[in-house]
């Protein structure tokens, strides 16, 4: 079984969730409770200098499965591991001493920098809190950070409101660099920004990945920037991996119904795929319950009986291609 | 920050009138070199004058230095117990905001709890069980006022603590009292800073009212509330008496609220 896409470097593990849930529970009234699930039965594994697009909708949990990866939020049933250890079963210590190499860069530049920190606090907090470092020592790796990112060190005695968006954004992407981590996760880290300074900060992102053989898990609603960064895309819908493929193979060979329509009404002019507004029927129903059948399948255009009653698994129909419908077995 | 409160009209002329009070508070007794105290039988009642600016009062003591040594008393009291429900309200909001859950219920009972007491009868019944001295007014009046403080900061708390920028830091690592200490009261001076003035103004009025009700700073110490005890009395005879220490806590008082505002003009991002 030989992964099809070509800088696939490495099968070694980085990091993986088997089996994640994650409940959230909405009180309504006093007394009466209503169970959100924001995953149900997520199983992904991230191999080292992979890039893993997760892209989905809003309200997909898309988010929270990357919170899950961080270890920001602990998941409701399943396991998380980080470079083939349970989180569970980590001691405090074990996890301090993880906790660097598994950092993040958020969609919000303007909220992800403290204002009232100047830019050089702010890079160096993370090397002090986890290194024993001399200011000068920091100064210098603060430096090369911001060398690493496109920024002169003009930037250091700044606060934030006074850099741009996609300076801000670099001084984030800084801060999670300067700790050496192997799995960055990027959550929709340009959706913020203009589109000439996502391209520029795509482009940093993938020669920083080749040079320093990290990890990402690139969180996105958009299939255009997952295709550009991608080495590999999952996608998302409620709650649910429904297709896992090389990102090369986009819009080549057959897709879940659902990247389909994501593909269909994708307004790119250089999309393979014709857009077909008329396929873009409904919204996703909250998963309020645990759904029977196919989370797809009040849209689905394939639909069929079973498929409101059994749940498709995920079925690797070619080599690195996994989907979860019955049409496509 | 001062530049902007510079700019700001009634942000301006509330900071001067406060600067200069303060000085005076503390270099009065020099510029006015007239002792508060001393009673002098041949002049009692005197109308202000070019010798007596302000007046003197029934036992000849003269009001305008004992407004300025009421300053003092007043402003001291006014700090030391704002520092108190500062420190209270601040830590105790903190600590629910960022803890939540069980903690955070019940902080905010106790909150609670303390504002179902009226809080000048709760004053008035500790203050006479215990003896109406100084530190017990400033300590009274602190753990009285912590509340509204502790409220604010807890609602601060909890916005701020989903910013993206807290995320960050505890990835990489950063203690809970780091985050709170760094990152999140830091953002929150903003508020604490308006309801500190706020705060000032309402400790005044209320040690004021303590001396009014006898129950306060005892004479022959003078404070602005005394004071103006003193001179009811005599209200039809000698104004003076009456009239300036009231003045003082008006405009003190006046001064604090429009500081207060103008910082809440000056501090939100939105309204500029």
């Amino acid at each position: 079984m030989q992964p099809m896409h070509e800088d696939f470097i490495d099968q070694e593990v980085i990091s993986e969730v088997k089996d994640v849930w994650k409940r959230f529970e909405l009180r309504i009234g006093i007394f009466s409770k209503k169970t959100f699930y924001a995953l149900r039965g997520v199983s992904l594994k991230v191999f080292k200098g992979e890039t893993l697009a997760i892209l989905g909708e809003s309200g997909c949990g898309k988010t929270t499965l990357g919170r899950i990866f961080l270890g920001l939020e602990e998941p409701s049933r399943g396991e998380v591991y980080w470079f083939g250890k349970n989180l569970k079963t980590l001691s405090k210590r074990e996890f301090k001493s993880l906790r660097p190499k598994v950092q993040a860069v958020f969609q919000d530049p303007t909220s992800s920098l403290n204002p009232k920190m100047r830019i050089k606090d702010i890079l160096f907090e993370p090397l002090s809190i986890n290194f024993r470092i001399t200011k000068e020592e920091g100064l210098s790796q603060i430096g090369e950070a911001l060398k690493k990112v496109g920024l002169s060190e003009k930037v250091l005695y700044c606060y934030p409101h006074e850099l741009s968006g996609g300076q801000r954004q670099r001084v984030a992407l800084a801060r999670a660099l300067i700790l050496q981590p192997k799995l960055l996760v990027l959550d929709e880290p340009t959706s913020a920004l203009d589109m000439t300074i996502q391209k520029q900060i795509l482009d940093l992102l993938k020669e920083l990945r080749l040079s320093f053989q990290i990890s990402y898990i690139f969180i996105t609603h958009s299939i255009n920037t997952a295709r550009y960064l991608a080495t590999r895309i999952a996608v998302m819908y409620l709650g649910k991996i429904v297709e896992i493929f090389p990102a090369q193979a986009l819009g080549k060979v057959p897709h879940h119904p659902y990247t389909e329509l994501l593909l269909s009404v994708n307004l790119d002019p250089f999309n393979p795929v014709k857009p077909n507004l008329s396929a873009l029927k409904g919204e996703p129903s909250l998963s309020f319950e645990e759904v029977e059948g196919c989370p797809f399948y009040p849209r689905c255009q394939y639909k069929k009986t079973n498929c409101q009653t059994l749940s498709p698994e995920l079925v690797e129909v070619s080599p690195g291609h996994f989907i979860s419908c019955f049409e496509r077995i | 920050m001062l530049k902007a409160l510079i700019s700001h009209r009634t942000g301006f002329f509330s900071f001067l009138f406060l600067i200069i009070l303060f000085l005076s508070a503390l270099f009065g007794p020099y510029l006015y070199p007239v002792s508060p105290f001393e009673i002098h039988v041949q002049k009692i009642l005197l109308p202000p004058s070019l010798e007596h600016p302000l007046g003197t009062d029934l036992l000849g003591r003269d009001v305008l230095a004992r407004i300025l040594y009421g300053a003092r008393i007043s402003l001291q009291v006014s700090f030391v117990a704002v520092g108190l429900s500062l420190v209270l309200g601040v830590s105790l909001g903190a600590i629910a905001g960022y803890y939540g859950g069980l903690v955070d219920q019940i902080i905010c009972r106790i909150i609670d709890m303390f504002l179902c007491f009226p809080t000048i009868f709760l004053i008035l019944a500790v203050i006479a069980y215990l003896e109406p001295s100084l530190t017990n007014i400033m300590i009274v009046i602190g753990l009285t006022s912590w509340m509204g403080v502790a409220r604010l900061v807890r609602a601060e708390i909890l916005s701020l603590k989903e910013r993206e920028f807290v995320l960050s830091a505890r990835l990489y690592g950063a203690s809970s009292a780091r985050i709170i200490l760094r990152h999140l009261l830091p953002n929150a001076v903003a508020p604490i800073l308006v309801s500190a003035s706020l705060g000032m103004g309402h400790a005044i009025l209320i040690e004021s009212a303590l001396s009014f009700l006898g129950i306060g700073v005892q004479p022959p110490t003078p404070s602005w509330g005394n004071m103006l005890i003193e001179g009811k009395e005599t209200l039809e005879v000698a104004w003076w008496l009456s009239l300036f220490p009231g003045l003082a806590i008006l405009l003190t008082v006046l001064a604090l609220t429009l500081l207060s505002e103008a910082l809440q003009d000056i501090l939100n991002p939105k309204r500029k």
